[in-house]
Parts: structure tokens; C-alpha cells; sequence
């Protein structure tokens, strides 16, 4: 518990000093934004500290949520199907983009498209329906996305289903493959004794290489489909009052701001900052992690085993199994985080999406008081080290920064962090030795 | 005849932070006689030993020699003084010959460059005076450790030392490299070289010194003069109490068998197959030279180090455990050699060292930590065994190696085994600590468990056990009752005589 508070002060400290230099910092959007990256990467850096607390490390994070990422959205592709419902256009309303047919729609459009014959090119042309019945419109009106100039009365318009794959097959999938690729690491360090940095290392090479083949290296996404599923990365569920916030964001430290003809508009008090969707599942996998480091069984054999192998086998533990479950749920972990972030940002590239995402893990990891040697980790710490590393990145942005400067500062903050960290520890050693010798002293004064 | 000793030492005081080393210790040395200086780990020896040699100034107190104050400040006046320390782990570079060795530092030269010959001359009569034959043009690495140890001798002869330390002389030496060292030994102080000798082999000590000092706990304990030189004077002068005393040793009507070991192939000694028993309530002392494969084959019985073959049978059930889990679950425990590497996670608290094996059998619903439990075990080692801690949640490392050895046993009393394998249990550890680690053992026998131990200290096989197995290079070479047991017994064994059958 004690050591958090060294990199909560670095975060306050940042936080403090970026909103006082910019007050932008407090904007609710910009607030929101960062807790959404700092969630998103929190997790991530969360199945890292699994792996590191056992001493090994998992270079393949970043190459893991890109394959993730890149399979779901192919995974998820939306594909048309033609049906044998045919509709006669019987009115077109250029303006708002609204077809009238023959027949009451039967069913929701749900994004569904309609195919008329272009008479222009004499091709089918597929229309994007955006709503239908139930949204305001007749009950045989659908608005389409694409410019209905062209289409006559009389035209003969098709049918065609929106298909995917069942979103909860589709997400389970891509988390099973994640599975796997755990199992794969933990059997290859603890069977074949391969060293943790090798194995994660190919595999941060092997897995952006298949990326890159089965996504075929263009771009892929989701479009403006799944919404639901993009609820989890996007969604807003609640928003926490903070007082006084507009008055320094926007009201420059003052209660009122200057409208857009130069009068002074009051503020309110409160300002609402939207939590994001991913903060609280981060907030639920840390819980269930902490409570599975601290006070569970395989948590302290998890600790002891990173602290010192061979003592963990000499007192009965199974490290080989300890090992694979740690690489597994970072894996899983990577996995999950892969598919918030595609959500999130709707339309990756295969070779470059999650590249150094690893590093961001591990530096924040490390910032929470991992230990590279092993043996040592505290979730809450490696919780507000993700969230260093994002306000740090906000704070270089807002700051007006230079981004050539913005890798150097980073690498600067952290290594500053992780050193100040050890000479307190090298510190706090010395004055306990001291004070024991001191007391030695004056016993042996006694005898 | 009375003649001023070549080298005083009075009331030597040094303190170290949290320990104190020396207190007001006093001893002295003549001219061409061997002294040896024993005493337990943490007595105090290699501290004097360094102070004597110039790599540590004392605190307090003062150092003559011949009759003058000397402040020995660095290693170089040390040697200025004709003090030279023959260190345990030799100081030679095995790259460079013998001559390049003994004159290291101080070449003589000739035009600019050095002078070959000369080094070869002037190391010939050294390599003489040590009995060396090998030439001087011989690269130390080739030569075998017995030798190199030779080397360093005639090296300290070639600067005039009048005064050789010999710190742990034998502990890589062959027994007949040991026999030849013994005669160099006894040349040199015939040739008046005064000899500082320290070692844990009691039975070396008594063939070769003409006194003996004995440290404890950073003080004087006595002297021994050549006609009071043996076992039981040095060991109860080490320990401060009656050797009988000190082993706790009680008599035991040992009862059913708790292990049985049939034809069991360690894979380090592959030709060997190895069977015996120990029995409830008996105390079974491993005897043997380092390196004879004891610990190998307590590792294999504990399911740590795989077997080739053979059976492990624990109370008439055959169990040969392919790991530690397996073995605990048969009612095993092993306190291993190594407790830093092997048995204990300095970082992690008492109280998590103490419950990590049991964690799994008290936790709540399979999963979560049983925190009170931990605790009222904690408590309950800490107290049984007497570990002096501030607190359970103090971590490991800022215990003596007294505690953390009590806290290995804590750890593996509770779960209460059947069968208590004891790897070195005493090594590194203060005469306190041993003599109550001593107690316990025998009241663990006295209440049932069986008891293996292995030990590399002859006072402990005799003082301790009930009966010996001795091993000599991966065999059972014998067995001894208590009333066989004797230093001499022992070492037949342990060198490679088999006992007639």
C-alpha cells in the first residue's frame, strides 16, 4: 500500500501542473477521453503484471490486440443477403432522402439495404436503409443513406438482410484464440524451458505477420454497424458531478465565460464528467484481480513463485501450472483489450494496430511497482501507472509539446519514477540498519 | 624458553553495524609453532583473521608485533609485516605460470623487460622449500587445487612472511593432498614460520596445532595447550556448555518404520542403488564427505530430484513421489541445504513463509486465503520455537540465520509431518540458536517423527544421532549404532571402506 503513494503523487503532480498551465485539461471531453485510454490501456497493463509478478515478461501485448482486433472485425463483417421480398417504389422524397413503397415493411430495417437496378448504368445498386417503421416514419417508408435522385416511381426495389456472425460467437471466439495463444507461451516457458522474452518475442512478430495476412493489410473496421458492441468502448453509462471544474476549463478560474458575442455567461457550478464504458469494466477486472493476488491462494503462490522458483517448488507448488494460468490471462487480458480498442476506434490498420502497445503495459507496470525480477506487483499501482502514462501523453498535447519530445519525456518520466522508487527503497534499508546497529550497540552496553 | 612473541594481539574490539564481531579479544603467537583458532559460525575468526591480514582495521585495542604497536592499515603493510592470509578461495591467476604468480607485482626487471630467468631461479627455491616439484614455468590452472594451494604458500614465503594464515586449508583438498599439506605445515613451523590455522576439522586441528584459541560469539573462550588439545575440550569450549548437554540427547525405543527406501537409483550416482529405513522416533544422522550424495539423494526421496528406480515407502505404503506435493501428501518434509535458494522468500513476511505449504489445505471454498488461520499458526511457531521476530509480519531478510531457520522448520512442523528430512539444519547458525534447534529435534523424536538428517559436522553425527548411514561418492558404505559412533568409525566409512557385512 505504501508504495502507491510515490506514483499517485507523480499523477496528482501531472494532473496539477497540466491543469494549471492549460486549463483545457478539466474540459469534461478531454477528461473523458483520458480516463477512456487510461481504461483501455489499464487493462492491458493489468494482464501484463500477471506475467511480470512471475518474473518473466510478454513482448506480444501489442501484437495480440492488433490480431484480436483485426479478427473481430473480419469476424464481425456484415454481409447482405438478398431475401425474396420485393417492393414497388411508389413516391421519392429527394430531400429527406425517403422512399415510399407498395406494401407495409414487415420488419425493423436495422441497417438492412435495399437493391434497385440503376437505370443510368443499368447495374444493381444497393441503398443503405438508416430507419424504417417505428422511427417517425409511415409504416411503408424506409430513409436511405445515398442520394435517391435517380430512382423512378415504378422502380422494383429488393430486399437484403444484414448478416453477420453472432456477435457473442464471434467475441467468444476471438477470446478462446487468445486463450490459446497463452497456453501456448506458459508451455512453451514452463515445458520446454524457453525463456520468457524469446517466446513473446516471436510471438509479437508471428502474430502481426498473420494479422497481416488475414486481414489482406488494408484497413479493417466495422463501419457504422454493431453498435451495440461498440456500446462497450463507447458507451457512457453514468457521469460524476465535480464541482468547480467549469470555472477553471472553461471560465479561465472564473465563474463566468465569454459567449460567442463576447458576453459574459455564467458557469455552471457542477460540471458532469461522462465516465466511459471501459472504466468500469477495468474497474471490475482490478477488482477481481486484486482480490486474486491478495487474498486468494493461487495469488500468494503467484508472488512466492516469482520471488524464488525453486523455494515455490520445494514447498509444494505446482509453478509450472501458476506459470501458464499467468500468461494465459495476460493473453486474455490482451485479447479483451483488442477488442475495446477496435471498437473504439472502428477502423484499423492490420500491420501498424497495437504495435508498442507492450511497452506502454510494461512501463505502466513497472510505474505500479512490478518488479522485473518478480515477486512483487500491486494491481492499484499498475492501475494509476496507466493512468500516468495517459496524462502524461494528454499533458505533452496540451502543454504544446513537441510530439518529436513526447517519446523522450516518456521515457524520461518512468525512468525517473522507477529510480526514485529504488533509492527510497536503498533509503529506508540503510536507516532500519542503522537504527539496528544502534540498538545492538546499546545492548551489548548493558552486558 | 621465554621469548617475546613474534605476534600480539590485545583486546581487539571491532564492531559492524547491527553485529558486534570482536570484544576485546587476546591472543599471541611464537615463533615457528601452529595455533589454531576455532570457534562456531559467527565466533568471530575471519574477522580477527582480516583484521590481522590488513583488509579491516580494528576498532579498539592493539597489535604487536615483535614486541612493537603495529597499525596494520592495508593489506601491504600487512604483508611490509610478514602477515600473509591464505585465503580459502585461492588468489592466483590461473592464466599466468607459477613464477609469474609469486613474483606478481614485484618483478624484477632487467633492460626494461622482465627478467624470466631471474623469476624462475628465485621461485625454485621457494617451490623447494614447500616440497613442490612442478616447474615454475607450469600454468597455474593445469595444476591440481592441492598444488595451487602450494603455489600461494611459496608465494607468501617469497615475501618474507614469518606469519601464515591458512584459512579453511582442506575444504577442496583430496585426503592425500590433505596428508601432504599437514607435512608441509609441520616443515614450515619446524624452519620457524609461525602458523595461524583455522578450520572446522576438529580432528585436523588436533593433529596439527601445538595451541589452540577458541572464539564464541566474539569474544575469548580459552586456550588449550598441546596436552588439552581434543574432541570434547574444543567442542565444549566452542559451545560454552557440556557437550552432553548440548545435543539434548536422550535414548529412544524407536518404533514401526516410517520410511523404507528399496533400491533407489539417484540419477547422479546412477550405479548405486541405496536401501534403508528409519523408524518412529529415531534420529538418523546422513554421515559423509561433501559431495558423497546426500543431499542428492534427500532431494530424491522428497520427489524434488526424479529417481531412476527404486521404491520410497512411507509408513508401509509405496509412494516414491514425483514431486514436492506428492511427498507432502504422504506426510514428507525437507528442510533443504540451501535455505536461501531453496526454502525460504526473504522478501515475503514470517507469517507467509511460515503458512505458504498449508496454504491450500486451510483456505475458505478452495480459494481465498484463510487469514486468520495463517495467523494463529504463525503464532504458534513463533512461539514454539522460540523465533525472535518484532512481529509475523516482519520480513524474512531482516532475521539472523538463526530465525530464518526456524522459520524453514515452523513452515514444515505445521503441518505436522511423519518424516522430517533435515538438510545442514545448523549450518550458519549461532550456538544459541543450534543448541535449541538441537532440543527440538530430539523432542520431535521423542514424540514420534522420524528423523533423516545429513551433516558435514562430525559433532553433530556423534552428539545428535541415535544411528548413522554413511555414504562415501553415491554408496551406502555402512551403518553405525550409537555405540559404534566415533570420529574414527565414521571417517573409515566416509572414505570409502565398506563395512564387512
Amino acid at each position: 500500500m505504501k508504495r502507491i503513494q510515490g506514483i499517485l503523487g507523480l499523477l496528482v503532480a501531472i494532473c496539477v501542473f497540466t491543469a494549471i498551465y492549460n486549463p483545457l485539461f478539466l474540459n469534461e471531453t478531454n477528461l473523458y477521453n483520458v480516463i477512456r485510454w487510461t481504461a483501455l490501456y489499464g487493462i492491458i497493463s493489468i494482464g501484463v503484471a500477471f506475467v511480470i509478478i512471475t518474473g518473466g515478461i510478454d513482448l506480444s501485448v501489442g501484437s495480440v490486440v492488433g490480431l484480436t482486433g483485426c479478427l473481430l472485425a473480419m469476424f464481425l463483417k456484415v454481409s447482405f443477403v438478398e431475401t425474396d421480398e420485393a417492393y414497388t417504389v411508389t413516391e421519392v422524397d429527394k430531400t429527406r432522402r425517403v422512399l415510399t413503397v407498395d406494401k407495409t415493411i414487415s420488419h425493423l430495417p436495422d441497417q438492412d439495404a435495399l437493391l434497385l437496378q440503376d437505370p443510368r448504368t443499368n447495374q444493381p445498386r444497393q441503398m443503405s436503409i438508416v430507419r424504417g417503421r417505428f422511427d417517425g416514419l409511415q409504416v411503408a417508408q424506409v430513409s436511405v443513406r445515398e442520394s435517391v435522385s435517380w430512382i423512378e416511381p415504378g422502380s422494383r426495389a429488393i430486399w437484403k438482410r444484414k448478416q453477420h456472425m453472432n456477435i457473442f460467437v464471434a467475441v467468444t471466439l476471438v477470446i478462446l484464440i487468445s486463450i490459446v495463444i497463452g497456453l501456448i507461451h506458459g508451455l512453451l516457458i514452463t515445458k520446454i524451458k524457453l525463456q520468457p522474452f524469446v517466446v513473446t518475442l516471436c510471438g509479437l512478430l508471428f502474430y502481426r505477420g498473420i494479422t497481416r495476412v488475414l486481414a489482406g493489410d488494408k484497413n479493417v473496421g466495422f463501419g457504422p454497424f454493431h453498435e451495440g458492441l461498440k456500446y462497450l468502448a463507447k458507451g457512457k453509462p453514468f457521469s460524476v458531478p465535480v464541482p468547480f471544474i467549469q470555472y477553471i476549463s472553461k471560465g479561465n478560474w472564473s465563474s463566468t465565460a465569454g459567449d460567442l458575442e463576447g458576453d459574459a455567461v455564467p458557469l455552471d457550478f457542477l460540471g458532469w464528467i461522462n465516465i466511459p464504458m471501459p472504466m468500469l469494466i477495468m474497474i471490475g477486472l482490478a477488482i477481481i484481480s486484486g482480490i486474486f493476488l491478495n487474498k486468494t491462494i493461487y495469488g500468494r503462490y503467484l508472488l512466492a513463485l516469482g520471488r524464488n522458483e525453486k523455494a515455490a517448488q520445494y514447498s509444494g507448488i505446482n509453478t509450472d501450472r501458476m506459470v501458464i494460468v499467468a500468461y494465459v490471462i495476460c493473453a486474455a487480458l490482451s485479447g479483451l483489450g483488442g477488442i475495446l480498442f477496435v471498437l473504439d476506434l472502428n477502423s484499423v490498420q492490420p500491420a501498424t494496430h497495437g504495435n508498442f502497445y507492450e511497452l506502454y503495459a510494461i512501463a505502466a507496470a513497472v510505474l505500479g511497482g512490478c518488479s522485473l525480477r518478480g515477486g512483487e506487483g500491486s494491481i492499484l499501482g499498475v492501475v494509476i501507472g496507466a493512468a500516468v502514462m495517459r496524462a502524461l501523453r494528454n499533458s505533452i498535447n496540451l502543454v504544446k509539446i513537441p510530439t518529436q519530445l513526447e517519446f523522450a519525456i516518456i521515457g524520461i518520466v518512468i525512468l525517473a519514477g522507477v529510480a526514485i522508487d529504488e533509492i527510497v527503497k536503498t533509503l529506508v534499508a540503510k536507516h532500519r540498519a542503522s537504527r539496528q546497529a544502534r540498538e545492538m550497540a546499546a545492548e551489548a552496553e548493558e552486558t | 624458553m621465554e621469548e617475546q612473541p613474534l605476534l600480539e594481539v590485545k583486546h581487539v574490539t571491532k564492531r559492524f553495524p547491527g553485529v558486534r564481531a570482536l570484544h576485546r579479544v587476546s591472543m599471541h603467537l611464537n615463533r615457528g609453532e601452529v595455533v589454531a583458532v576455532i570457534g562456531e559460525n559467527g565466533a568471530g575468526k575471519s574477522t580477527l583473521m582480516k583484521i590481522l591480514a590488513g583488509v579491516q582495521e580494528h576498532d579498539e585495542g592493539e597489535i604487536l608485533v615483535n614486541g612493537s604497536p603495529a597499525r596494520i592499515d592495508s593489506v601491504q603493510k600487512a604483508l611490509d609485516l610478514g602477515i600473509s592470509l591464505i585465503h580459502q578461495e585461492l588468489n592466483l591467476s590461473d592464466n599466468l605460470d607459477v613464477g609469474a604468480n609469486i613474483f606478481l607485482g614485484r618483478e624484477p626487471m632487467k633492460f626494461g623487460l622482465i627478467d624470466t630467468r631471474k623469476i624462475y631461479a628465485e621461485s625454485r627455491k621457494f617451490l623447494d622449500k614447500v616440497g613442490l616439484d612442478c616447474q615454475a614455468s607450469t600454468i597455474v590452472g593445469e595444476l591440481p587445487i592441492g598444488r595451487q594451494q602450494l603455489v600461494e604458500i611459496a608465494k607468501a614465503l617469497s615475501v618474507n612472511a614469518r606469519v601464515l594464515i591458512m584459512d579453511e586449508p582442506t575444504s577442496s583438498l583430496s585426503e592425500r593432498e590433505t596428508e601432504y599439506l599437514f607435512r608441509v605445515v609441520k616443515d614450515l613451523r619446524d624452519q620457524g614460520v609461525s602458523i595461524v590455522y583455522i578450520s572446522h576439522r576438529l580432528g585436523e586441528v588436533k593433529e596439527l596445532a601445538d595451541r589452540v584459541v577458541v572464539l564464541r560469539d566474539g569474544d575469548n573462550a580459552g586456550d588449550l595447550g598441546s596436552d588439552e588439545i581434543s574432541h570434547d575440550n574444543m567442542v565444549s569450549l566452542m559451545v560454552g556448555r557440556d557437550i552432553s548437554e548440548f545435543y539434548h540427547h536422550r535414548d529412544h525405543r524407536p518404533g514401526a518404520p516410517v520410511l523404507e527406501v528399496e533400491d533407489l537409483i539417484v540419477p547422479e550416482w546412477p550405479m548405486h542403488k541405496l536401501s534403508f529405513k528409519v523408524h518412529a522416533g529415531e534420529i538418523v544422522g546422513l554421515a559423509g564427505l561433501v559431495g558423497a550424495g546426500r543431499t542428492e539423494m534427500l532431494k530424491a526421496l522428497f520427489g524434488v530430484n526424479h529417481p531412476l528406480g527404486g521404491k520410497v515407502i512411507i509408513n508401509g505404503e509405496e509412494v516414491t513421489p514425483k514431486n514436492a506435493r506428492e511427498a507432502m501428501d504422504a506426510g514428507m518434509a525437507l528442510v533443504p541445504e540451501n535455505r536461501k535458494e531453496e526454502g525460504l522468500f526473504l522478501e515475503m513476511t514470517v507469517t507467509e513463509n511460515i503458512s505458504l505449504p498449508g496454504l491450500e489445505d486451510n483456505c475458505k471454498s478452495g480459494v481465498f486465503i484463510d487469514s486468520d488461520q495463517e495467523r494463529s499458526v504463525t503464532d504458534e511457531m513463533i512461539r514454539k520455537l522460540n523465533i525472535r521476530t518484532p512481529g509475523p509480519d516482519q520480513e524474512l531478510q531482516y532475521l539472523s540465520g538463526g530465525n530464518q531457520q526456524k522459520v524453514v522448520l515452523g513452515k514444515w512442523l505445521s503441518l505436522e509431518p511423519g518424516l522430517l528430512l533435515l538438510d545442514e539444519p545448523t549450518r550458519g547458525i549461532d550456538v544459541g540458536a543450534k543448541e535449541e534447534i538441537y532440543a527440538l529435534i530430539e523432542d520431535l523424536a521423542e514424540r514420534g517423527m522420524a528423523i533423516l538428517f545429513v551433516s558435514s559436522e562430525m559433532e553433530e553425527i556423534l552428539g545428535l544421532s541415535d544411528r548413522a548411514i554413511v555414504m562415501h561418492e553415491g554408496r551406502i558404505t555402512g551403518g553405525l549404532s550409537r555405540e559404534q559412533l566415533s570420529e574414527e568409525t565414521v571417517m573409515h566409512l566416509a572414505t570409502g571402506n565398506i563395512e564387512a557385512a
